[in-house]
């Protein structure tokens, strides 16, 4: 049987030598499981150091054997021949050492007759740890790369592909390898494959990370583009850049809504034009049959030979053509103020001459109604100012006009004066007894097409436009508009505007 | 002294426009106030009447079909015989700049649609004085 070994030079002396530094624990044992032979290793590894073996039973020093081993024992004294590459042991303290082993019998010089065993262990604790670390690692990898959307590719230094993950069954083998470059310009996709692979280069020259936006063949569905948003990260290895990760998401679908969203505002915006070219139409195709209805009953009234009862019809006529005329102007006024369309000028006028203008237009229409008519001008306000008279009055009118609507008896006041805080502004106050507005109202009366509910006694009419212009046109001359008003008692509005001095 | 219940009394005007009752109203206001009023459906008609008759004012409409507003006002202005007769636009286009864009294409002002008799005629009036070589003669 060894054939290998010169016996006549082999003797018992460098048999034991060969046992006690074999790299592995071994212990040679007769059939009733004797000690024959151990090396120290052997007593180490099993905490037998310093104690007397030889002779002894295996089982006499381990009385807590396990049957697994005692039959595994008896298999080998049989003639089998075993082993385990990492059995776990545990040991007295509760820690588990893995152990690789192997037991086989061995045989008299007659090579038939079994004399015994022979145990060959070696303690593997370490190497079992490091491939149970590496294969956790590796758990972690493929979690970070194959079941996260994101996609991972590691380049070397060359930019050759080194792993990547989300790769389809059979094309793994010819992308591993493969240079990134032919890699991004075989994706006829690709909207720019030089972008990339320049920013590359720069982050393994500079370690720099960077980012860029790409357009490519989409991973999940074969032959669509696909947007990614994607990093390049230096990879390092002692202190060395040695490649780059490439992580790219797929922002399809942000990009998919972006542009949807960016659709529907285009849209918007469409519908907005068409809306105040709709509104500019109408307004104008409004004006011809109202021109009809406004010309003929402004002729009409002053007819000579009318009977009070078709005067008075004519009149009815008339007042509402000019109601509807109003209503147009103020449509189309909002319009343009919300398009954006409304111009301010800058021109110089005389405020005073504007403000009496304002009162001796509305007194009458006040006085007519039987309201008293109060006028409050502060003569230190500057004469010549520049701004937007025609604004102005627009705004004045609109609020002098809705307080005689809103007033039965006592007085409007119009109160123009300089801002109490801030000499650089005016006050314009309007000032009735009328019907008074709710507290519960007061946010609400500046909104568009907002009339607040008077109850079924009476209707005052108007679409609710005017104010809503007021506060528009005031925000434009970089001014406010507010109300102070008591249910029953009247109402102020109150106009602060600043006052543009001319440079003379 | 301006005749206040007549103030165009003796005058010719000249009305433009291709609607009917814009017409008629216009020609009813004007003739109230004394004038002599013939009218034209467009601009090529209005050139026409010219050929025939010069008119001491015209009131013209912007949008009309085969001569608008604007060509009539370029032809008006383009020939001798025309070029001193003033013309007023009368439109429904209640934007701002209108009135701006008709002084700068010759018109010498701008009334806006829809006319009611008395603001239209104080309006006018008003225009008229504004020109040198009515002054005269309303006054």
């Amino acid at each position: 049987m060894p054939t290998l070994v010169q016996e006549e030079i082999l003797n018992p002396q460098a048999l034991a030598q060969f046992l006690e530094f074999s790299p592995q624990s071994v212990a040679i044992f007769d059939t009733e499981m004797r000690y024959i032979a151990a090396n120290s290793r052997w007593h180490a590894g099993y905490n037998l150091v310093g104690k007397t073996i030889l002779g002894k039973s295996h089982y006499e020093i381990f009385p807590d054997i396990t049957q697994e081993w005692k039959d595994i024992h008896q298999k080998c004294l049989a003639g089998a021949v075993m082993s385990r590459d990492a059995d776990p042991f545990p040991r007295a303290d509760g820690k588990t050492d893995y152990i690789k082993w192997t037991a086989r019998p061995w045989y008299e010089a007659d090579g038939a007759t079994i004399g015994g065993l022979l145990m060959y262990t070696e303690i593997v604790t370490e190497q079992v740890e490091l491939h149970k670390a590496n294969h956790k690692t590796l758990a972690r990898y493929q979690a970070l790369t194959e079941d996260n959307p994101e996609f991972v590719v590691f380049l070397n230094k060359d930019g050759i592909i080194q792993e990547m993950n989300h790769l389809p069954e059979g094309v793994r083998e010819q992308v591993i390898g493969l240079s990134y470059a032919l890699a991004l310009q075989a994706d006829p996709l690709n909207d720019d494959p030089l972008k990339p692979l320049s920013l590359f280069d720069d982050t393994i020259k500079s370690g720099r990370v960077n980012h860029y936006y790409s357009r490519g063949t989409s991973q999940k569905f074969v032959g669509e583009v696909a947007d990614y948003d994607s990093y390049i990260i230096p990879l390092y290895e002692n202190s060395e850049i040695v490649g780059a990760v490439i992580i790219a998401t797929d922002i399809s679908e942000a990009r998919l809504a972006q542009r949807k969203l960016e659709e529907t505002v285009r849209e918007l915006n469409q519908s907005l034009l068409f809306k105040d070219q709709f509104l500019a139409t109408m307004s104008h195709e409004l004006r011809t049959p109202m021109n009809a209805i406004m010309g003929y009953s402004s002729l009409g009234v002053k007819m000579p030979n009318l009977d009070d009862k078709a005067r008075n019809m004519m009149e009815r006529i008339l007042i509402n053509s000019r109601r509807l005329l109003n209503l147009i102007n103020d449509i189309l006024d909002i319009s343009r103020i919300n398009a954006g369309r409304v111009q301010l000028v800058a021109d110089p006028f005389d405020l005073h001459h504007l403000a009496d203008g304002w009162k001796s237009d509305y007194e009458q229409l006040a006085v007519k109604k039987g309201l008293a008519f109060v006028y409050e001008f502060d003569p230190t306000l500057p004469k010549r100012i520049s701004g937007d008279s025609e604004r102005m009055t627009q705004i004045v009118v609109n609020l002098i006009n809705n307080a005689i609507k809103f007033t039965d008896t006592g007085s409007i006041t119009l109160t123009v004066r300089h801002h109490a805080d801030d000499h650089n502004k005016m006050d314009i106050l309007i000032t009735d007894t009328g019907i008074g507005i709710s507290d519960m109202w007061h946010h609400l009366i500046f909104e568009e097409f907002r009339q607040v509910e008077m109850g079924s006694e009476r209707n005052y009419g108007g679409a609710g436009l005017g104010l809503s212009i007021v506060q528009k046109l005031c925000i434009l001359m970089g001014g406010t508009v507010s109300v102070a008003s008591k249910l029953g008692e009247g109402s102020t509005f109150s106009v602060t505007l600043p006052i543009v001095h001319i440079i003379e | 002294m301006i005749n206040i219940e007549m103030p165009l009394k003796d005058w010719l005007v000249l009305v433009v426009d291709d609607e009917f009752d814009s017409r008629i109203v216009a020609s009813m206001m004007l003739e109230e106030a004394g004038a002599t009023v013939i009218t034209a459906e467009n601009g090529a008609e209005a050139l026409g009447v010219l050929d025939e008759q010069l008119p001491d004012f015209i009131l013209s409409d912007l949008s009309m079909p085969i001569l608008d507003g604007w060509q009539l006002m370029y032809s008006i202005s383009h020939d001798s015989h025309t070029a001193n007769i003033p013309v007023i636009a009368l439109t429904a286009h209640a934007m701002k700049g209108d009135r701006e864009r008709a002084m700068a294409a010759g018109f010498r002002n701008h009334i806006n649609k829809p006319l009611d008799a008395t603001k239209f005629m104080n309006q006018l009036v008003a225009i008229l004085l504004e020109m040198p070589e009515f002054v005269e003669s309303l006054s």
